[in-house]
């Protein structure tokens, strides 16, 4: 399935979706990517979209803005452009995204469930990679200690395909986090409508239009029953 | 003779297993358990929030740094035992993580740096209903309750939490302040009327500090 962008659209996305977009054919020149462990800190993950949002604004070949971001604790509260529509999806966070418009959250599973997407092993930080770099600094019983205190709330690893198929390496990096941790493991395949829908700039419940001069703001966004990290 | 700086240098950068030695050390040649833990652990708990709210550390940094220093007051603690000054609190906070939200990191960093700064705290998890806080806090007789919620999602169940209170006869006792990611001072003080909110777990101390009229 491959995805038009309408024209004059540009795209901000997190580094985490880019196998998705890929995997959709958006091509690269329209993408600005922004680092994943940004959402850590979300004024400056604010900070960070607005100055890709700002460069976009100078460019007269762009109208729209797809912002490719949940609302990830505030990262996105009060953004607005002078110029630019805003095309943001309703999700809280990229979960919800990745695992699509399942019915009644089918694809969510339990509320212990640690996601995963080719996204975030190949560009994000985890607990998995985090532990081996707190391996090198405190060694081998405090980095475990760390990880299976950040982890402790869950119970599985679920690797989530959406349009960016898995990798052998993906399957191995859940497994082995799912071993290391304790935790059990399960692939599901997310409905993939949700991120179409937005990039395709096609009506849905689910996006939401911010015409120029007016902002994003937490009271816009649903609270569903699942929300995951 | 004790190194205490090596005992500071330990905590700030979460050198846990040396940690054990160096107090061992130190209280074989005679140094008072209060001073090794308000002299030297504590602040260098305060140099590793300060370091932190500059964006010096992160959590994993705080983590180890919150634990050496819990394996240290473990060593002293028996000696501390039906002795005033190391045992003087400065109030007791109960704290929580709101109904709906697993999430403990942040609200652990808090309780370790309310520890480590002098309060008793009364852990009651997460995913805690307003009821639930209503009635520990009863229970311990608390001065403060501190609720975390990260996940934006959680918002009403901060919002019903401070009701509950507010309509308990609890309104009076305690004070609530609430923090986490997705918290913020508009909402949470503005709009549901809690006593104060905090960005972090440094901020935290502070304006619990502050609400108790605490120097800092």
């Amino acid at each position: 399935m491959k995805v038009k962008l309408p024209p004059k659209t540009g795209v901000i996305s997190c580094k985490v979706f880019e196998p998705e977009l890929s995997a959709l054919g958006i091509e690269e020149s329209k993408i600005v990517y922004l680092e994943q462990n940004f959402h850590r800190d979300p004024k400056f993950l604010l900070e960070k979209v607005k100055e890709s949002l700002a460069a976009l604004e100078q460019n007269e070949n762009i109208e729209s803005v797809v912002v490719l971001y949940g609302y990830c604790g505030g990262g996105l509260e009060n953004l607005s452009s002078r110029r630019l529509k805003l095309i943001v999806p309703l999700a809280h966070d990229c979960i919800p995204l990745l695992l699509g418009l399942c019915p009644g959250n089918a694809c969510s599973g339990s509320g212990d469930a640690f996601f995963l997407s080719p996204g975030w092993i190949d560009h994000g930080l985890t607990p998995y990679t985090e532990y081996f770099a707190s391996v090198e600094k405190y060694g081998k019983e405090d980095a475990l200690w760390m990880a299976t205190e950040i982890l402790k709330g869950y119970n599985e690893v679920v690797l989530v395909e959406n349009t960016a198929g898995l990798l052998s390496h993906h399957r191995e990096y859940a497994r082995e986090m799912a071993e290391l941790f304790g935790l059990s493991v399960r692939e599901i395949k997310a409905d993939k409508s949700w991120l179409f829908d937005l990039l395709s700039g096609t009506d849905s419940e689910f996006v939401r239009v911010i015409t120029p001069g007016n902002s994003v703001n937490l009271g816009m966004y649903p609270s569903p029953e699942s929300s995951a990290r | 003779m004790a190194d205490l700086q090596a005992i500071k240098d330990a905590v700030l950068s979460g050198k846990r297993k040396d940690i054990v030695a160096l107090v061992q050390s130190a209280l074989d040649d005679g140094v008072e358990p209060e001073v090794i833990i308000n002299d030297y652990m504590i602040e260098a708990m305060k140099e590793v929030g300060a370091r932190f709210e500059a964006k010096k550390i992160f959590v994993p940094e705080m983590m180890m740094a919150a634990r050496t220093m819990q394996t240290g007051v473990d060593i002293i603690k028996p000696l501390l035992v039906g002795k005033e000054g190391g045992a003087k609190k400065l109030g007791k906070v109960l704290i929580g993580t709101v109904f709906g939200d697993l999430h403990d990191i942040g609200k652990n960093l808090v309780m370790l740096l309310l520890e480590s700064s002098g309060f008793e705290v009364v852990n009651i998890g997460e995913n805690v209903t307003p009821e639930q806080f209503v009635a520990k806090a009863r229970e311990h007789n608390v001065d403060i309750v501190g609720m975390s919620s990260l996940l934006t999602t959680g918002d009403p169940h901060v919002k019903s939490t401070i009701e509950a209170f507010k309509a308990s006869d609890m309104k009076d006792k305690v004070k609530l302040i609430c923090g986490g990611a997705a918290v913020t001072k508009k909402f949470s003080v503005g709009e549901c009327g809690a006593d104060g909110y905090a960005t972090d777990a440094v901020d935290a101390v502070r304006v619990i500090k502050k609400i108790m009229n605490i120097a800092a």
